[in-house]
């Protein structure tokens, strides 16, 4: 995804001049993503060049140009709508990487790590749904024409956004840690059975890595 | 400051003995104050549901104490404690909350009339929670009558009713597609908001994040707290970088 | 360790009630609002669950039904008392039965209790006081007029016979009542058309004069002229002058004649029954006195107004006794078997609602119902379904008698021949069904 294309999508809107295009975007992505207006003039040139965007005439009194879509620009813009937003790409997620150090580099706690980046992910989830109901409130309280609410919605969606990346951080988090849990069992059990000093605790059975975990499911509701 | 409404003091609880011995809980210990909505999170197993029991009294730890607005739940007799489950604190489960064969009024007021209230007043008493949560127009439907999400919202009505100021919410929203449930979850919010203390299991982030803090349980020990507010502007632009 | 974070600060903390004290309401308070909140959830059950309910419905009700039923026939079968007055002498005063050659002692019913004084002691039974003017070997009709001498009232005769005819060539035997209705013996004998028949005559060429009853219509005997026919093996004609509708005992009338159509020939004792005409009641002391004569009385006087226990014979005091304890002991066991077979079909059919219930009480116990009080909204259900399905089963087994002698009484058989007798107290205790206890 690209400014450029926000800004296109902005424009088959309506025609518009570059700094209200720049609060527009802001407004719409709830402050997620800033630019600057030098940002958009640069963007909107090279749609000029590309012949996607075309300049509606000269400037007006207080020297702003409008722009707006061309065909082409509109044809482009709707396989945008279309495409698939491509995932595949190796996520450079500093948290990924910190934690597959921290699995092999010696004298990490690894529970330590995860522990921490949960809670901090866990708060940062809490606050995200603090201002989710805030804007949920203030979409119920206020009807102030058609256009606030779907505003307020595009804002409720990008903070959903936000929720969901965090859940799944959280899921994640969770999995690594039974992983690791899963891991250290079966070391464990590997040791003892190369160490046959206590027969009894070598019991494949008995140090089964699912063994544990599946007793502790029958607390009773 | 206030004090605590709820304290869970060095709880542990275990199941079996000798060779089935599990320790579900293992020395854990809670407050929650008036207003305070505390969520409990961990994978199956934890212990939360256990805690949860232990909590609302209808476990008893095998050491350590619970109180209830200064009334240990440990020296209770069953009939005493009946007493207290009628006047104190209400149980929301993940669904069937409500009695099939009464409307959402009576449901609310099953607790008042089990406690001896003449039924018409009780039954006025749960319009006024009722209506406090915006539920009116539910009163005389039959739980059959009502979605998923409008039941667990009466549960929560009667959770709360009278004399109740104390919500144990067991996987409340479970049944729930997430919108309802977000919606059960506000409610509940705006209870806790109002003075009510509460406790919500979840095995849900999401959920748990309409709590004022997550306890993080693991084989029954408390692995993780998420503690006080952060700025919520500032994390929106963290957030926001990734 | 110790978990506990200030809460949020932004929150003004109210003052939320830990420990304000709510108002202790009776134990009364609570026994009554849990009832009634056990009987609502109930009655609803039963309404939500139509099927469910009326199975157990059914189940309690089939047995109620069978054992009002059975009671209420039993009772209209077994005639006695008061209930007897029209059948055996219409609008007379009483009906005399004998004499015995000795003393009677009877009950105030003698069907019911009666024999001979001092049967069965040392001195043997008391040889009854001779009648003036009875002639032992006369028939009824005869010996009427020293009878009614004895009495001091009115007397007519009655007798009853068997007769024999043919109506095309099918035999038919009708019921025969020799007694001469002219005096107005009211439910007795009616007469339903044409005129009162006179006395036979001892010619036997004459033709015997008679009244058929429908009964005998409906069987296929000619309403009117003559017909041949035979009582005793004693071939006669009888000439049809009417149509009347006669009660008997245990048979249904079929032909009415003022007096015995034949001579029947040896009458062993001058034995026979009159009915006691007049205004003058014969009361108790009279029935003595009569007794004395060995006649056995039954009277209206005494039938409705029966004489003290101490004033009977110990004899007659332990057979009426016996008798009673004899219905009881049957009317117990019936009961007791029914109840039986009642709990082995309710008991699973609430087992099954108790499953059923089981979140109901999970519910009610989380919100601070107590095992009292859990009990209670099982038993709830018990109650309203028991109530509803005894009740029922009571009226439709009533109702179901009712049919049955209805249907008995068309046949012309005569076991149903009693009033229709309801007895509300030996059905009340078969209303409280049976329900196991949680």
């Amino acid at each position: 995804m690209s400014v450029r294309l926000g800004l296109m999508a902005l424009l088959a809107e309506g025609d518009s001049y570059g700094a209200r295009l720049r609060s527009d975007f802001e407004e719409r992505t709830g402050g997620t993503w800033p630019l600057n207006v030098g940002q958009v003039y640069t963007t909107l040139e090279r749609l000029v060049r590309d012949g996607l965007v075309e300049q509606t005439g000269e400037a007006d009194a207080e020297g702003r140009i409008a722009y707006r879509l061309t065909t082409a620009g509109h044809t482009e813009l709707g396989t945008w709508w279309t495409t698939p937003v491509d995932r595949t790409n190796t996520p450079r997620d500093e948290l990924t990487i910190k934690l597959a150090l921290a699995v092999t580099a010696p004298g990490v706690d690894v529970h330590r790590v995860v522990q921490s980046q949960r809670t901090s992910t866990l708060r940062q989830l809490r606050d995200l749904t603090r201002l989710k109901r805030d804007a949920l409130d203030r979409a119920e309280g206020t009807a102030e024409g058609a256009r606030d609410a779907e505003h307020g919605l595009a804002w409720l969606l990008v903070l959903e956004n936000l929720v969901f990346a965090a859940e799944a951080e959280v899921r994640w988090l969770d999995h690594v840690e039974s992983v690791l849990a899963r891991h250290a069992r079966d070391r464990q059990a590997r040791d003892h059975r190369s160490t046959p000093v206590d027969g009894t605790a070598a019991d494949p059975e008995h140090d089964h890595a699912g063994t544990a975990p599946a007793a502790r499911e029958g607390t009773p509701a | 400051m206030s004090t605590p409404h709820v304290v869970i003091s060095d709880v542990t609880r275990v199941h079996g003995h000798d060779e089935t011995r599990v320790v579900a809980l293992d020395h854990v210990s809670l407050e929650i104050h008036p207003g305070e909505l505390v969520a409990v999170m961990g994978p199956s197993g934890s212990g939360k549901s256990t805690l949860l029991n232990v909590a609302g009294g209808l476990d008893a730890p095998t050491s350590g104490t619970v109180s209830i607005g200064g009334e240990t739940l440990g020296s209770l007799a069953p009939r005493d404690l009946a007493k207290l489950r009628r006047r104190r604190m209400g149980f929301v489960f993940q669904d069937y909350n409500l009695i099939p064969s009464l409307t959402a009024a009576e449901n609310v007021a099953l607790p008042l009339e089990l406690d001896g209230m003449r039924a018409r007043q009780a039954r006025r008493a749960a319009r006024h929670t009722l209506d406090l949560m915006d539920l009116m127009s539910l009163s005389d439907r039959y739980p059959d009558q009502m979605s998923g999400g409008q039941q667990q919202r009466v549960a929560i009505a009667r959770a709360l009713v009278g004399s109740r100021r104390f919500v144990l919410a067991d996987e409340p929203t479970g049944a729930l597609d997430s919108h309802t449930g977000e919606e059960v979850l506000r409610v509940l919010r705006e209870r806790c908001d109002e003075g009510v203390a509460g406790l919500l299991v979840t095995h849900e982030a999401r959920h748990a994040a309409w709590a004022d803090r997550v306890v993080f349980l693991r084989d029954g020990r408390v692995v993780d707290t998420t503690g006080a507010a952060d700025d919520a502007e500032d994390l929106l632009a963290s957030g926001g970088s990734r | 360790m110790s978990t506990a974070a200030p809460p949020r600060p932004d929150l003004e903390v109210p003052a939320g009630p830990p420990n304000a004290t709510v108002a202790e309401p009776s134990r009364f308070a609570q026994w009554r609002s849990s009832w009634a909140i056990a009987l609502r959830m109930a009655r609803r059950d039963v309404r939500r669950h139509k099927g469910r309910s009326a199975l157990v419905v059914v189940m309690v009700l089939l047995p109620t039904l069978l054992l009002s039923a059975v009671v209420t026939i039993a009772y209209t079968s077994d005639v006695q008392g008061a209930e007897k007055i029209p059948m055996a002498m219409g609008s007379g005063q009483a009906l005399l039965e004998g004499p015995d050659t000795s003393a009677a002692v009877q009950g105030p019913d003698p069907a019911q209790a009666s024999g001979s004084e001092n049967d069965g002691t040392d001195e043997g039974a008391t040889t009854a006081t001779t009648v003036p003017g009875f002639d032992r070997s006369g028939d009824p009709f005869d010996n009427a007029a020293a009878v009614s001498r004895l009495v001091g009232s009115d007397v007519v005769a009655v007798d009853e016979y068997g007769l024999r005819t043919t109506v095309g060539d099918r035999r038919v035997s009708l019921q025969g009542l020799a007694l001469d209705g002219r005096p107005g013996l009211g439910e007795k004998l009616v007469l339903l058309s044409g005129r009162w028949p006179a006395p036979p005559s001892t010619d036997p060429a004459v033709p015997v004069e008679v009244l058929l009853t429908p009964y005998a219509v409906a069987k296929g005997v000619p309403g009117t002229g003559t017909f041949q026919g035979s009582v005793d093996g004693t071939a006669r004609t009888f000439e049809v002058v009417g149509t009347a509708r006669a009660r008997l005992d245990y048979a249904t009338a079929g032909v009415v004649t003022a007096g015995e159509p034949v001579d029947r020939g040896e009458n062993p004792g001058g034995y026979g029954r009159w009915i006691v005409l007049g205004d003058d009641p014969v009361t108790w002391e009279d029935v003595q006195a009569l007794n004395g004569h060995g006649f056995r009385v039954t009277s209206r006087a005494v039938l409705e107004d029966p004489p003290p226990a101490d004033r009977l014979a110990p004899a007659i005091r332990d057979q009426l006794a016996g008798a009673d304890r004899y219905t009881t002991l049957l009317v117990g066991l019936g009961a007791a078997m029914l109840l039986i077979v009642t709990t082995l079909l309710v008991g699973p059919a609430f087992a099954v609602s108790a499953a059923r219930q089981r979140r109901t009480l999970a519910l009610a116990a989380s919100n601070g119902a107590h095992t009292p009080m859990l009990r209670r909204t099982v038993l709830g259900q018990a109650l309203v379904l028991g109530a509803l399905s005894a009740g029922a089963g009571t009226v439709l087994g009533v109702a179901a008698a009712w049919a049955v002698v209805a249907w008995a009484r068309t046949t012309g058989d005569q076991t149903l021949i009693g009033p229709f007798d309801v007895r509300p107290l030996v059905l009340g205790p078969s209303r409280s069904p049976p329900w196991p206890r949680p």
